[in-house]
């Protein structure tokens, strides 16, 4: 039965659809590859009218490269094996300009089999191809960028809070390279303590929850080390609300905080030279009036004797200053140093008495001093330590009203279970203000007030003073009911054994013996446990050995500088800047002579031993210390060691 | 005239000057003792240190400048200090000069003529 021909069964239709259709081009090319036929599509996208391409080879639409490989006759080629050869890939158009295509050719065959021709239909691809170029190219701008950014951690998690990616301000700031932390948990970076209390999931949650969460708090490093950290994580989703995985930034602020220190630094630096240059023209002022009067032969013998007094007593005033000078330069280069004997304390006090009693007979003050009956003994620099009591002293005459009361009274008291020398020095003056209690003993600190600029000396009284009682293992205590109601000054200095007053500046024989070369070694402790850190010095010190005491990172640092310990025991845990951190700043600051860092820690694995090794400690103690331990600590073989 | 500065020395050595040029030269060590002194003397001219402890040089010119008896007196700061805005304030406190220290003497005798 013959169907009835329906309308789109009619060839026709088919041609009027190709010759239609503009958005494709639609031809046919012969056997060989020549154009038969042509398409307002071809036009639109190829540029040819049918007139000027009818005829020609199709060749012509392919770009010079893919010419010179043969790659159309190849794609006819694949069409005739395969029935249809499809392809992207760049074309022609007649203005030589050049489009992505894509491309299907499709053999045509006869019933028999025979190839007739070849459909090929051509879709020009190019605002796609270009937007997706213009994607990868940003997307690759944009990973360069992330990479390169050298001050934040940016890195990437997946929702589990594995770690993603890296780039170099990771590297910097947390030590891992990317290799080896891809693929591996965030929690690394976390203190014990905090993994322990889950905190590492805890921003992940908040972070899933509110979309992002930030904090301030201790991260570790890949070599143990601690760095304060400010960090964000933003949780990714996509526009369903997935979560993707997150995006975390870290900042490291130890740089902020230490370049913030730098500038603070630096600006007390002028504040102080700006003082320096004032305070040196006061006494320089007279001299140079003096030397202008003695040019005039004819004054007389009492202008002179006015001139010659003037410049003796200013240029000692000069030469005043520019000893401060000098120890401050000291102090900064770490090159201050005492030498300190056995002395009676009261013997130090009696000088610096001495040495004060100008300045307290100029404010025309009393001065009451109380002195114990029995010799005071002290392991003391006699020159330095009178000086910084005359420091006191001078203060407390130059900052009382005259006629006013100084009392400096010496006592024995014992001060967590150890004997000690209490020196206080109250006056009735002007008295300290609360907030500057804790920073009158920094340097460049002027005057008991911050606006008194009429009073003389450059600030750096107190802060030698500090630094000198702190170098003969004692401590400098000021208190002060309020302003107008006066202050008190209170130096701490270890009492000497009584039991070893048996020959002067001898040391117990027994001791002897363990000292490597016969001569004391400079060991500083340092444990924020106060009572350990107590045992430990007496410990050391009874082995002959010279001993200051620290509790706390910073400290141990700046007593490194100043004492230049051959032996440093450092306790591990503290808070603060922790044990691992103290060695890398002192193994980077390179002091000279390089000290001997002994960990003295809880920890005792093989993995424990291997950190502190790593961290540049030189031995490894495990708590509680037994008493050979730090005997072994302490002997450094017969000639001083070299390093490097 | 008036001398007034706490650093003993300063003030012999430019006192002992000013006598042997043939001034009447009088002397303090402190802002109190200063406007004391200017009260009664009445002198024509005060040199001022600045950096004095108690009252200090701005606040004694400007007592002295509050004072109509002393109008004719010509106050001048002696100062360590080079700063602008230090010399702004002694201006402001009613200073007719401002010298920086050390004083050239030379300059000191033309000063006063």
């Amino acid at each position: 039965m013959a169907a009835k021909p329906r309308p789109l069964d009619d060839p026709k239709l088919f041609q009027l659809m190709a010759e239609s259709v503009r958005d494709y081009a639609i031809f046919l090319l012969d056997p060989k590859g020549y154009i038969q036929s042509w398409n307002p599509g071809a036009e639109r996208i190829k540029q040819y009218k049918a007139d000027e391409i009818v005829g020609q080879h199709f060749s012509t639409f392919y770009t010079p490269q893919d010419i010179a490989r043969d790659w159309p006759a190849t794609e006819l080629q694949r069409a005739t094996m395969e029935g249809r050869f499809e392809d992207e890939g760049w074309r022609v158009r007649k203005d030589g300009s050049r489009f992505w295509a894509h491309v299907v050719i499709t053999a045509l065959r006869d019933p028999k089999g025979k190839l007739l021709a070849f459909s090929k239909i051509t879709r020009d691809l190019s605002d796609r191809r270009l937007q997706e170029e213009e994607l990868r190219r940003s997307e690759e701008r944009f990973r360069l960028l992330i990479e390169g950014v050298q001050d934040y951690a940016i890195y990437m998690l997946n929702p589990e809070g594995v770690i993603s990616s890296w780039n170099a301000g990771a590297r910097r700031i947390k030590g891992y390279e990317a290799s080896e932390i891809i693929g591996k948990h965030f929690s690394r970076f976390y203190s014990a303590d905090d993994i322990a209390a889950g905190k590492p999931w805890a921003e992940l949650a908040m972070a899933r929850e509110h979309g992002r969460a930030e904090d301030e708090g201790w991260r570790v490093r890949k070599d143990g080390t601690r760095f304060w950290a400010r960090v964000v994580v933003s949780a990714l989703k996509d526009a369903e609300g997935q979560l993707h995985g997150f995006a975390k930034v870290t900042q490291d602020l130890t740089q902020r905080q230490h370049s913030q220190a730098v500038e603070i630094a630096a600006r007390q630096v002028q504040d102080f030279i700006a003082v320096l240059a004032h305070e040196l023209r006061n006494p320089l002022a007279p001299i140079r009036n003096a030397a202008q009067l003695l040019k005039d032969t004819s004054a007389g013998e009492e202008v002179f004797e006015v001139a010659r007094r003037a410049i003796d007593r200013q240029s000692a005033q000069l030469a005043r200053i520019v000893d401060d000078l000098l120890d401050v330069a000291r102090i900064t280069r770490g090159t201050f140093s005492v030498h300190p004997l056995r002395t009676d304390l009261r013997d130090i006090v009696q000088r610096a008495v001495e040495t004060a009693r100008p300045g307290i007979e100029a404010g025309q003050h009393h001065l009451l001093v109380e002195l114990p009956p029995g010799a005071v003994l002290v392991r003391a620099d006699e020159l330095r330590l009178s000086q910084a009591v005359t420091n006191v002293l001078t203060n407390a005459a130059r900052y009382t009203e005259p006629k006013g009361r100084i009392t400096l009274a010496l006592r024995r008291e014992q001060r967590n279970g150890h004997p000690m020398a209490a020196l206080s020095i109250r006056d009735t003056g002007r008295g300290i203000e609360k907030e500057f209690l804790g920073s009158i003993f920094g340097m460049f600190v002027q005057g008991r007030h911050a606006a008194s600029r009429s009073q003389t000396g450059l600030g750096v009284g107190l802060a030698l003073t500090r630094t000198i009682v702190e170098l003969h293992h004692g401590s400098i205590e000021a208190s002060s009911e309020g302003p107008g109601k006066g202050s008190e000054f209170v130096i701490y200095l270890p009492l000497e054994d009584a039991a070893q007053i048996s020959a002067p500046g001898a040391h117990p024989a027994a001791a002897l013996h363990e000292l490597s070369n016969g001569v004391p070694h400079r060991v500083l402790v340092v444990d924020d446990n106060v009572d350990a850190a107590s045992m430990m010095a007496a410990l050391v010190r009874q082995l002959g050995h010279d001993v200051v005491v620290v509790h706390d990172g910073p400290s141990a640092l700046q007593a490194a500088e100043a004492y230049r310990p051959e032996i440093i025991l450092l306790d591990l845990g503290m808070p603060g800047m922790n044990g691992f951190e103290v060695a890398r700043s002192l193994r980077e600051r390179g002091i000279s002579p390089t000290p001997r860092i002994v960990a003295v820690t809880g920890w005792g694995k093989p993995e424990d031993e291997r950190r502190t090794r790593e961290a540049g400690f030189d031995m490894h103690l495990i708590k509680p210390v037994e008493e050979s331990q730090i005997r072994l600590a302490l002997r450094l073989p017969g000639p001083r060691p070299t390093r490097h | 005239m008036l001398l007034v500065d706490d650093n003993a020395d300063a003030v012999a050595v430019v006192a002992a000057w000013l006598k042997h040029a043939g001034h009447e030269v009088h002397e303090a060590r402190d802002g109190f003792a200063a406007a004391e002194l200017a009260r009664r003397l009445r002198p024509d001219f005060v040199f001022l240190d600045l950096g004095l402890p108690g009252m200090d040089g701005l606040a004694v010119a400007r007592q002295l400048r509050a004072d109509p008896q002393l109008a004719r007196t010509r106050i001048i700061a002696m100062t360590g200090s080079g700063r602008e805005d230090d010399r702004e304030a002694a201006r402001g406190a009613g200073f007719d000069q401002y010298l920086l220290k050390p004083v050239d003497l030379e300059f000191l005798r033309s000063l006063l003529g």
